[in-house]
């Protein structure tokens, strides 16, 4: 909660603390932060946010730039292996991360 | 046009106007030839260059090399042999230019390599050592171009990304050479060996590497790595195409390949942190 900044961006709705986590929403997902909304985040005492700056890059866009970095080789039969391998790799490893706490 | 390009090219290949190398490894060269120079000999010339030497022990300390023990020249020396670390000193002084001046081409050599090196050592090649300071010049010619041509440089940008074609295509257009072409001119001038000279030649062209054709195969296939990986920037996003020479020359199969990635990407992750450090001292 320390590192967030105002002009970042929530990855995640915030819910008030009571109840296990399991509160009332207090900001939606994609809430760009300014001081009023960090000031009153800092008054209800929320441990922890999740930013989009911080939140690990979703598959769909890892999947989008390894296609533009193959794009000129996609059909050539040695190096799609290549691409399948690390096609594979990614939402292996997508599936396996979570999205870093700020 | 043809005639501004024939003039680029002139400019680019004007001896007169190229980076000198260090007196030093001018020294170097004429010494290691001479079986009789022992090794504290040779170390204690290199140590007298200051800044040379500390860059010499970054590099080797780098996970180009990754044996992260080296810790004065001579142990670089026995470590590395002379003669990589007489190439170390050329890299050193190349990577100056580039820490400054394009810290994406320079990561992106950093990445090769340390790819280069895996290949190597998973391969089982001999002169790993050799194989991993290729990768890691196989780019030299395109910090020529930067240094010569600066302005030209951002045509050269503009055209790769209107055009959305490889970076040597845009320079074969724009300059009428190309940077392996310019490499190797740079590898003849200065004397620098076959086996580092033709994976600078021929990292995009592995049928016309005659004496190195398997070391020139692992540089190749160690910048398309590097470029699948997505680590650093070469000047063009595109993952050039694995040729069927290098192919069969490393005997690579998928699932070989698979395992290369594999390690590749957790060496990467150390070379990132690598990379932060040394852009930290800068900023420092």
């Amino acid at each position: 909660m320390s590192d967030a900044q105002p002009g970042m961006r929530l990855a995640q709705e915030v819910f008030s603390p009571g109840n296990n986590g399991g509160g009332a929403p207090i900001c939606g997902r994609g809430t760009r932060l300014t001081p009023q909304i960090l000031a009153r985040l800092e008054r209800l005492e929320i441990p922890s946010l999740i930013v989009e700056e911080h939140a690990a890059p979703s598959l769909h866009k890892l999947l989008a730039e390894l296609d533009m970095r193959f794009s000129k080789v996609r059909n050539d039969s040695l190096t799609s292996h290549l691409y399948e391998i690390y096609k594979a790799r990614l939402v292996r490893l997508t599936g396996e991360t979570s999205a870093q706490e700020a | 046009m043809h005639k501004k390009r024939s003039e680029l090219k002139k400019l680019i290949m004007d001896t007169k106007t190229l980076p000198t190398l260090p007196g030093v490894i001018i020294k170097l060269n004429s010494l290691s030839e001479d079986d009789k120079s022992s090794v504290q000999e040779i170390a204690k010339i290199v140590s007298s260059d200051q800044a040379l030497s500390a860059r010499i022990l970054r590099l080797a300390n780098s996970p180009s090399y990754g044996f992260y023990r080296v810790s004065s020249i001579s142990n670089a020396m026995i470590l590395l042999g002379v003669n990589v670390v007489k190439s170390l000193a050329i890299s050193a002084s190349f990577f100056a230019i580039m820490e400054k001046d394009s810290v994406s081409l320079w990561e992106h050599s950093l990445g090769v390599g340390v790819a280069a090196n895996l290949i190597a050592r998973k391969l089982g090649l001999p002169e790993c050592e050799e194989i991993a300071t290729a990768g890691l010049l196989h780019d030299i010619g395109k910090v020529i171009i930067a240094l010569k041509c600066t302005d030209i440089m951002e045509e050269i940008k503009t055209e790769v990304q209107t055009k959305q074609v490889y970076v040597r295509e845009a320079e074969q257009d724009i300059l009428d050479t190309n940077h392996m072409e310019i490499g190797a001119w740079l590898a003849k001038h200065w004397f620098l060996p076959d086996k580092l000279a033709e994976p600078i030649e021929f990292h995009h062209h592995v049928e016309g590497s005659e004496n190195h054709s398997i070391k020139t195969s692992v540089v190749h296939l160690a910048d398309i790595l590097t470029k699948a990986s997505g680590f650093g920037n070469g000047g063009d996003p595109y993952v050039p195409r694995i040729q069927q020479r290098a192919w069969d020359l490393l005997k690579l199969t998928p699932p070989l390949l698979e395992e290369i990635v594999e390690e590749l990407e957790d060496r990467l992750a150390e070379a990132r942190k690598f990379c932060l450090e040394v852009q930290d001292t800068h900023d420092t």
